[in-house]
């Protein structure tokens, strides 16, 4: 454990340090194309309101498209999951539709709604909802057997199977799929953006990189990334407490 | 008087009507009101089919089974089922699991379901998930589960199959006391793989041959009750009983190999 955490630290040092040489000590690399650290770090102070906007405006964008995806996908994947009869007819559908990459909807969706927030908030949603929607089916389908019966000899009614039964027996899978949701939606937003927003942490790379401002540039990116850890670490979190009766056995 | 429980040439195919495998066959039995019925047979004689047709989870392909006069046609709250493995809900602790059942019966507290773990000795287990606890302690969580919701019948599917000797002897005595308390007597059909089980606890055993099961026999227990182990085992009659019923399942496995050979034309 500790020796994970030294090995970590140290990489993250060597990786600075060279940054570190290259630019500011040696001026090997182009200044104009690679920012010091110091550089950028006096960035991400200067901007601090600027990012902090353009978080406020990505997450807005993010959380309505995966609400969305939430609440229309997981329902869905356990009924889908459920009837036999049901699945055998969209299951065509959903293999057309699954594997359509969410990016090529963003020109059209973009020009079908009549804003911009809109728009990247319905691909956020398609982005996320396939993920979750098949992995709810497949999770439904994963359920024991066994798991099932004992439910129906409580006699448990049709509401109770769906919501006390179905959806805990899936959740691995749920949240499984949900973490390819996150990633997708994360990369729909940012790409969204870098093609209409006037806001949001997309927006401010594509911005600033028009402008050939290169050191923004590399601050955006950096906070992007930072911001995709934490994003999944809660997510990590939260899986984890939910899943927190499969410890053992 | 009426029996409880009516089994009337029940017989069971698995499959579509191009294919299908008969499992049951003629099975007929009458069950007793507060009767403890143990079954025996052959692994794959259809012993897990027939606890499905009597909850309810199956449909006998022919023949009916009524409870109570009234033809079986689902899961009922009148019928409580222990399996093997499977019974609890991995994520729901042990209190929430009881308390879960109870709920799709009647309202009730989570008091009221704790006080059915206490029956049981496992009330500081409540907050434990399924995953957390031993086979044995499993097992005792699903039968305090089953006797919560208070139902006339008890279906068993080998309940102590995968507990150690030691657990297996508590639950059984745990089973009998449970079975004898309440206000309503209550029948209890249990499926078992071991004689001993059987014999100790059953007032009738039926017997089942190999695939697809009939009904080879069915066997009086004799014993008074309450019954002793160690006394058990020394009794002649014990051991004559016993023996009966290993030479009946030997004598159908002996007969079920010698079609194997005669197949193969030796
Ligand atoms: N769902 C099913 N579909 C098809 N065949 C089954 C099914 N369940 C059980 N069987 C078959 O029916 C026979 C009886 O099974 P089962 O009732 O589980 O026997 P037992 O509990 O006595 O071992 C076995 O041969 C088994 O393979
Ligand atoms: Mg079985």
């Amino acid at each position: 454990m500790m020796q994970k955490t030294i090995d970590r630290l140290l990489i993250f040092l060597s990786i600075f340090l060279i940054w570190e040489l290259c630019t500011h000590t040696f001026s090997i690399l182009d200044p104009f194309l690679f920012p010091s650290p110091e550089k950028v770090a006096q960035l991400l102070v200067e901007d601090s309101e600027v990012f902090r906007k353009s978080f406020t405006s990505s997450i807005y964008l993010l959380t309505s498209g995966l609400i969305l995806a939430l609440l229309t996908a997981i329902p869905l994947g356990l009924l889908v999951g459920w009837q036999r009869r049901l699945h055998q007819a969209v299951e065509p559908l959903t293999n057309l539709l699954g594997p359509i990459p969410p990016i090529v909807y963003i020109p059209y969706t973009i020009a079908l709604l009549p804003t911009f927030t809109l728009s990247s908030i319905f691909v956020i949603f398609i982005g996320a909802f396939w993920p979750l929607f098949i992995n709810t089916v497949a999770g439904v389908q994963a359920v024991e057997k066994g798991l099932i019966d004992s439910a129906r000899t409580l006699g448990v009614s049709r509401w109770t199977m769906l919501t006390r039964v179905l959806l805990p027996g899936a959740l691995p899978h749920i949240l499984s799929g949900g973490s390819i949701s996150l990633v997708l939606a994360f990369i729909l937003l940012t790409a969204a953006e870098m093609i209409g927003a006037t806001s949001g942490l997309g927006w401010y790379v594509k911005y600033f990189s028009d402008f050939a401002d290169y050191p923004r540039v590399v601050a955006g990116i950096l906070v992007i990334g930072i911001v995709v850890l934490l994003l999944m670490t809660v997510y990590r979190q939260v899986s984890s407490y939910l899943l927190r009766w499969r410890t053992s056995g | 008087m009426e029996a409880l429980l009516q089994l009337e040439a029940v017989s069971l195919a698995y499959g579509n009507s191009a294919s299908n495998r008969l499992v049951l066959s003629d099975v007929t039995v009458d069950v007793k009101e507060g009767e403890f019925i143990t079954v025996v047979g052959p692994s794959g004689c259809g012993k897990s089919s027939t606890i499905g047709l009597l909850a309810g989870l199956l449909t006998p392909t022919s023949g009916t089974i009524r409870l109570q006069g009234t033809p079986i046609t689902g899961p009922g709250p009148d019928r409580a089922v222990v399996f093997q493995d499977y019974s609890l809900f991995p994520w729901m602790t042990a209190l929430d699991n009881i308390h879960f059942a109870l709920q799709q019966v009647r309202k009730a507290t989570r008091e009221e379901a704790l006080q059915y773990l206490h029956l049981v000795g496992l009330s500081e287990a409540k907050e434990k998930y399924p995953g957390e606890l031993s086979g044995g302690m499993r097992q005792r969580v699903a039968i305090a589960r089953a006797f919560a919701v208070d139902a006339p019948v008890y279906l068993m599917d080998e309940p102590f199959g995968a507990v150690d000797a030691k657990n297996r002897i508590y639950l059984q005595d745990l089973l009998l006391r449970l079975w004898k308390t309440g206000e309503h007597s209550k029948t209890i059909f249990l499926v078992t793989h071991d004689i001993d089980e059987a014999l100790y606890l059953g007032d009738r055993i039926i017997i089942f041959t190999p695939s697809p099961g009939r009904i080879r026999r069915i066997v009086e227990v004799p014993f008074t009750r309450p019954r002793t182990r160690a006394y058990l085992v020394h009794d002649p009659a014990y051991i004559q009983l016993r023996n009966e019923i290993l030479s009946l399942l030997q004598d159908d496995l002996i007969g079920e190999l010698e079609l194997v050979e005669g197949g193969s034309g030796i």
